[in-house]
C-alpha cells in the first residue's frame, strides 16, 4: 500500500478503492459490469418480450432487421433472429444466463478451491505435496478442453455446465491460495502472532486469510471472465447450455448460418454483448491486478 | 566431505531432468486412470468400444479381444498395454482403429498451431517490450487496450468477425478449409503455397490473437519490472547504449516467463484450435474431436485424450528444461 | 541469587533440508545445519543479558528457542523450570506466555491489515488476561507506556514510522505482562538517532517493570550500554561471557579482542584497521574443533583438534579458549 495514507485513518480497503479509482477506465468497467448485472437480475422486467414463451412469437417476424418495428407494435431495436424473436430481449436474458452460470462456477470453485489450498499450506508434508501435485497436474491442462470433455460426457444442462466449469477451474484457485499462503506464513507477523501464542486456527484465520485476498480477487475477477467465454464457446459448440435457456453463446450458433446471407445481426449482437460483460470483467481485475501488484511501487 | 557415503557424480541439473522427466511419467499414469475409471469403472466399456449398431458377432469378438468380461484389474492392465501400442478401438464413425485417424489429421492441426505461436510470438514481443519501455505513450495505451480486447474476445467469436468482414464483406480470403498442400517427408503441409497461405491466413490469427495479447502483457510486465531494476540502472550508469542494455540485459530476463507461459500455452494452443479448426472447418484434430464428441464416438475420444496428455507432457518437459537453460537459479534450487 | 528466570542447558539446534523425492532415490541425504551447538545460557530476573555475534552466528535462532518460538534438537529451554516450549503430534507448543518476543523489522512483524489496537489486545484477550471491556483501556496504558499517543490505537501499521512501530511491536510484547522479552535486532532497522530513543525506552521499561531482558543484537555499541552481562556468540557456540564493563575493557577470548578492535570508534583516531582476517565459515560445514582456529591469531595444534569448553575465568567470566588463563 502507498504511503499516501498516512495522516488519515484508511484502511487498506478505502485506500484500495482510491488507488483503484484513479483510473476512469476501470471505474467505468466497473459500472458497466453493475449494470450488466443489473440487467440480468432484472431481465423479465425490463424487456418488452419474453423470448422463451412460444405464445409471444410470429414467425413472421422472423429475421427482421435492426430498427424495424414487428407485428407486436413495438421496434425491435436489434432486430429479430429465426424464429421471430426480439433480439434484445434474447440478448438480456441471455445475458442472465451467461453472467449467471459464470459467477456460479466462479463462486463454487472459489471456495473449494481456496479450502483446498489453505488446508495444503497448512497441513503440510505429505498432504500438501500430494494435493498440490495434483492441482498442478490439472493446471497443466488446459481448462477448456477439460470442461469440453467433461460437458460431452455429462450432457447439456446448467447444472452439468457449472460443475464442468468448476471442475476445470477450482485448481486456479487452490494454486493462487496455497502460494499467498505459504508466502505469508512465513512472514514475522504470522511468527509473531503464533508465538504469544494464538492458536493456529486463529493465526489462520484473523491473520493469514485476509492478506490472502489480494491475489484471489485478481484471480477470482480473471476466472470468471474465463467462465464466461467458456460457456459461451461450449454453447456455441452445441455442448452446453439446451436450447431452452440459451445463453449467449447458444444465440450466436443460432445465427451462424445467416451470417453468410448478410443477416449478421442474428450472431454479432449477441456477440458484442459478451464482449463487453468479458471485456469490463477483465479490465476490472487488470486494475485490481495493477494496483495490489507490490513490485510496481518504488 | 562426508567420508563413506558413495558420491553420486550426477549433477544437480541431471537431478532435475529426472525429477521431471519422473513428474511427467506419473502425470501420463495418472491421466491413464482417470480415463480409465471414466470410461470402464463407471461408464459402461461395452458401450464405449462397441458400437450400439454393432451385430451380435462383432459384439461378441470385441468382447473376448478387449476382455470386457474379465475383473476390473485385468482390464486395467489391458488399458496400459494398450497405452503402448496406441490401440483403444475402432472409430465408430469411420471404423477405422482410431490412432491412425487421429494422427492422419495431426499435421494440419500442428501447422495451425505452429503457425499461431509464430505469429503471437513476432508481434507479441516486440510490441509488448515497445509498450513496457514508453508505457506512457500513447502508442503503449492503444497496444494494451488492444490487448485486453485481444483476450476477452471469445476466440469463436473472432473467427465469426473475421469471416465476415474479411470473406463476405471484402472477399480477400477464403472462408473456410485448407489450400493446396505440398508433400514434404510424406506429410502434406500448405503454408509453402499461396493458396495454402491464403486459407491459413485467418484461422492461424484467429488462435494466434489470445496468445498475442498474453505475451504483449507478459512482455511489457517484464519489460517494466526488469527496467526498474537495479541491475539494469547499473547497466545504462556504465554507458552501455540502451540497444545493449535491452537487447542484451533486459531481454533474457524478460524470456524467462514467457519461455514458460509459451510452453504451458502451446498446449492450450492446441485446445483452443479446436474451436477454430470447427469455425474455419479446418480439416485437423481439432474438428475431428468435436464430430466425434457430438456422434459419442468414444475410442477417438479416448485416444485423443491419451495423446494430448502425452503431448503436454512432453512440451512441459522440454520447457522445464529450456527453463533450466536459460535460468541459473533453477539449477542451483533444491525442489 | 533469586533462581534463574530462564535457563538454557546443552541447547542444540539442528536443521536438516528434507531431501527431494529425486535425491532419495539416488541415495542422497542433505547436510545438516548446525545454528546452535551446545550452548549454556541463564537470565536471571530483571537482568539485561546482551547476546552478540555477527550475521548467520545462530543467534537468532537462540533467541526464538528461548522465546519458544523453536523448540531446541538437543538440551533444554526452561522457563521458571518448565520447559518453554514443546513438540507435541509435530506441531509446536508454547507452554507460558510470560516470555515475549521483539522482532527486528518493525514492519514485518505486524499484520499490515490489523488496527494497532486489535493488534496488541489479540494475546491478552485471547489468553484471558483482559476482559473485552476493558481492552480499550488496558491498550491505552500500554500505549502510554511506550510513548504513543493512544488515539493511535485505530490506526494501521503503515501510517506510522519506524520508530513507531518499533514502540508498537514492544507494545504488543509488554500487553502480556511478561517477566522476559527477548528483543531480536529490535533496533537494527532504525536510523540511529531513533535507536537511542528506543533503547531509553527498554532501559526505563526494564526499571520500571523489573523486566528481564534478552538483547540479541550484533552492534556493540548498542549492548555496551543496556547490558548487565553479554555473550559472545560465534558460529552456534558461546565463545565468552561476563559483565558487561569488563568484556569491553578486557576481552578474553581471541574472537571477542577482534570483534572490539574492528570497531570504529570516535574517541580514538586510528591510522590503520586491524580486522579480523578471513571470513565466518559456512555452518553447513565448520572447522573442527575450536569454530574460531582458522581465522585466530594466536591458534595452536590443540584448536583444531579439541573443542574448549566455557571455563571459569573469576568474577563471573568465563571463555571457550584453550589459551585462557584462570
Amino acid at each position: 500500500m502507498s504511503a499516501r495514507g498516512v495522516a488519515a485513518g484508511r484502511s487498506p480497503a478505502a485506500q484500495l478503492w482510491r488507488e483503484f479509482a484513479d483510473s476512469k477506465v476501470a471505474v467505468g468497467a466497473l459500472i458497466v459490469v453493475g449494470l450488466c448485472m443489473l440487467a440480468a437480475i432484472a431481465a423479465p422486467l425490463i424487456t418488452p418480450q419474453n423470448p422463451y414463451d412460444q405464445s409471444q412469437l410470429v414467425l413472421f417476424d422472423a429475421r427482421l432487421p435492426p430498427g424495424s418495428v414487428g407485428s407486436g407494435g413495438y421496434v425491435h431495436w436489434l432486430g429479430t433472429d429465426a424464429a421471430g424473436r426480439d433480439l434484445l430481449s434474447a440478448i438480456i436474458f441471455g445475458l442472465r444466463i451467461s453472467i449467471g452460470v459464470g459467477v456460479a462456477s466462479g463462486t463454487i470453485a472459489l471456495s473449494i478451491g481456496s479450502a483446498i489450498g489453505l488446508l495444503a499450506a497448512f497441513r503440510g508434508g505429505l498432504v500438501e505435496a500430494a494435493v498440490m501435485r495434483l492441482v498442478d497436474l490439472q493446471l497443466s491442462f488446459p481448462a477448456i478442453l477439460l470442461a469440453l470433455v467433461l460437458a460431452a460426457l455429462m450432457g447439456q444442462g446448467v447444472a452439468q455446465v457449472v460443475t464442468a466449469l468448476v471442475a476445470a477451474q477450482y485448481a486456479y484457485y487452490a494454486r493462487t491460495v496455497h502460494g499467498a499462503a505459504l508466502a505469508e506464513r512465513r512472514k514475522d507477523y504470522v511468527e509473531a502472532a503464533l508465538g504469544i501464542p494464538l492458536s493456529t486456527r486463529r493465526v489462520m484465520a484473523r491473520h493469514l486469510l485476509p492478506n490472502a485476498l489480494p491475489p484471489l480477487l485478481v484471480v477470482a475477477t480473471v476466472q470468471i471472465a474465463n467462465a464466461i467465454a467458456i460457456e459461451a464457446t461450449l454453447s456455441f459448440l452445441g455442448i452446453g447450455m439446451p436450447i431452452s435457456e440459451p445463453s449467449l453463446g447458444t444465440l450466436i450458433a443460432n445465427g451462424y448460418q445467416f451470417m453468410l446471407s448478410g443477416r449478421y445481426w442474428i450472431s454479432v449482437y449477441p456477440g458484442i454483448a459478451l464482449l463487453i460483460v468479458i471485456m469490463s470483467i477483465n479490465l476490472v481485475g487488470d486494475r485490481l491486478r495493477d494496483v495490489l501488484n507490490p513490485r510496481l511501487k518504488r | 566431505m562426508t567420508g563413506g557415503l558413495p558420491q553420486c557424480t550426477l549433477t544437480p541439473v541431471s537431478v532435475f531432468i529426472l525429477q521431471r522427466a519422473a513428474t511427467g511419467l506419473v502425470v501420463i499414469f495418472a491421466m491413464a486412470c482417470i480415463v480409465f475409471l471414466g470410461v470402464y469403472a463407471i461408464g459402461n466399456p461395452i458401450d464405449v468400444l462397441i458400437n450400439p449398431a454393432a451385430d451380435q458377432v462383432i459384439r461378441r469378438e470385441t468382447i473376448a479381444r478387449y476382455g470386457l468380461d474379465r475383473p476390473l484389474i485385468e482390464q486395467f492392465w489391458v488399458f496400459l498395454s494398450a497405452l503402448f501400442t496406441g490401440d483403444f478401438g475402432s472409430s465408430f464413425v469411420f471404423g477405422t482403429p482410431a490412432l491412425p485417424l487421429i494422427l492422419a489429421k495431426l499435421p494440419a492441426t500442428l501447422e495451425l498451431a505452429m503457425s499461431a505461436m509464430v505469429i503471437a510470438i513476432v508481434l507479441g514481443i516486440p510490441l509488448g517490450m515497445y509498450a513496457g519501455l514508453r508505457h506512457e505513450s500513447v502508442a503503449a495505451r492503444v497496444i494494451m487496450s488492444g490487448s485486453i480486447l485481444g483476450f476477452s474476445l471469445p476466440t469463436f467469436w473472432v473467427g465469426l468477425m473475421l469471416i465476415l468482414v474479411f470473406s463476405v464483406e471484402l472477399g480477400w480470403l477464403p472462408s473456410g478449409g485448407r489450400g493446396a498442400t505440398v508433400t514434404i517427408l510424406g506429410i502434406e503441409w500448405s503454408f509453402l503455397t499461396a493458396d495454402g497461405l491464403a486459407h491459413l491466413a485467418l484461422p492461424a490469427f484467429n488462435l494466434a490473437l489470445f496468445k498475442l495479447s498474453l505475451i504483449i502483457r507478459l512482455a511489457r510486465a517484464g519489460m517494466r519490472e526488469t527496467w526498474l531494476a537495479d541491475y539494469i540502472r547499473f547497466a545504462r550508469a556504465k554507458g552501455l547504449s540502451p540497444a545493449r542494455v535491452i537487447f542484451v540485459h533486459a531481454f533474457r530476463n524478460i524470456l524467462i516467463p514467457i519461455v514458460t507461459v509459451l510452453g504451458l500455452e502451446l498446449g492450450s494452443v492446441i485446445a483452443f484450435a479446436v474451436v477454430t479448426e470447427t469455425i474455419f472447418s479446418w480439416p485437423g484434430m481439432g474438428k475431428l474431436i468435436i464430430d466425434s464428441i457430438i456422434s459419442l464416438d468414444r475410442p477417438v475420444m479416448v485416444t485423443y485424450l491419451m495423446l494430448v496428455v502425452t503431448m503436454f507432457v512432453l512440451i512441459n518437459f522440454a520447457v522445464d528444461v529450456a527453463y533450466a537453460a536459460l535460468d541459473p537459479r533453477v539449477r542451483e534450487t533444491r525442489t | 541469587m533469586s533462581a534463574p528466570l530462564l535457563m538454557l542447558a546443552g541447547v542444540g539446534k539442528t536443521f536438516r533440508r528434507k531431501p527431494s523425492l529425486a535425491e532419495r532415490a539416488l541415495g542422497r541425504t542433505t547436510r545438516p545445519l548446525r545454528a546452535v551447538d551446545g550452548v549454556d545460557l541463564a537470565l536471571a530476573p530483571g537482568e539485561v543479558l546482551g547476546l552478540v555475534g555477527e550475521s548467520g552466528c545462530g543467534k537468532s535462532t537462540l533467541g526464538r528457542i528461548a522465546a519458544g518460538l523453536l523448540a531446541p534438537s538437543e538440551g533444554s529451554a526452561l522457563f521458571r523450570s518448565r520447559p518453554v516450549a514443546e513438540e507435541a503430534g509435530g506441531r509446536l507448543v508454547k507452554h507460558t506466555t510470560a516470555i515475549q518476543m521483539v522482532f527486528q523489522d518493525p514492519f514485518a512483524s505486524l499484520n499490515p491489515r490489523m488496527r494497532v489496537g486489535e493488534a496488541i489486545s489479540e494475546g491478552p484477550l485471547a489468553h484471558g488476561l483482559w476482559r473485552r471491556e476493558e481492552a480499550q483501556a488496558k491498550v491505552a496504558r500500554v500505549l502510554r507506556q511506550v510513548g504513543l499517543d493512544p488515539a493511535y490505537a485505530g490506526r494501521f501499521p503503515h501510517q506510522f514510522s519506524g520508530g513507531q512501530r518499533a514502540r508498537i511491536g514492544i507494545a504488543r510484547a509488554l500487553a502480556m505482562q511478561p517477566a522476559a522479552i527477548v528483543a531480536d535486532e529490535a533496533v537494527a532497522a532504525l536510523d540511529v538517532s531513533i535507536q537511542a530513543q528506543v533503547l531509553n525506552l527498554l532501559a526505563e521499561l526494564r526499571k520500571e517493570l523489573g523486566l528481564a531482558l534478552l538483547f540479541i543484537s550484533h552492534d556493540l555499541s548498542v549492548v555496551r550500554h543496556l547490558a548487565d552481562r553479554v555473550a559472545i556468540m560465534y558460529l552456534g557456540r558461546i565463545v565468552e561471557t561476563g559483565p558487561s564493563e569488563a568484556i569491553f575493557e578486557a576481552p578474553s577470548h581471541p574472537y571477542t579482542r577482534g570483534l572490539l578492535e574492528s570497531v570504529p570508534r570516535l574517541d580514538r583516531r586510528r591510522a590503520s584497521f586491524r580486522p579480523v582476517s578471513g571470513e565466518i565459515p559456512s555452518p553447513l560445514g565448520p572447522p573442527p574443533g575450536c569454530h574460531f582456529h582458522p581465522r585466530c591469531p594466536a591458534a595452536i595444534a590443540r584448536c583444531a583438534a579439541e573443542v574448549p569448553s566455557l571455563r571459569v575465568l573469576g568474577d563471573g567470566r568465563r571463555s571457550a579458549c584453550h589459551l585462557a588463563s584462570v
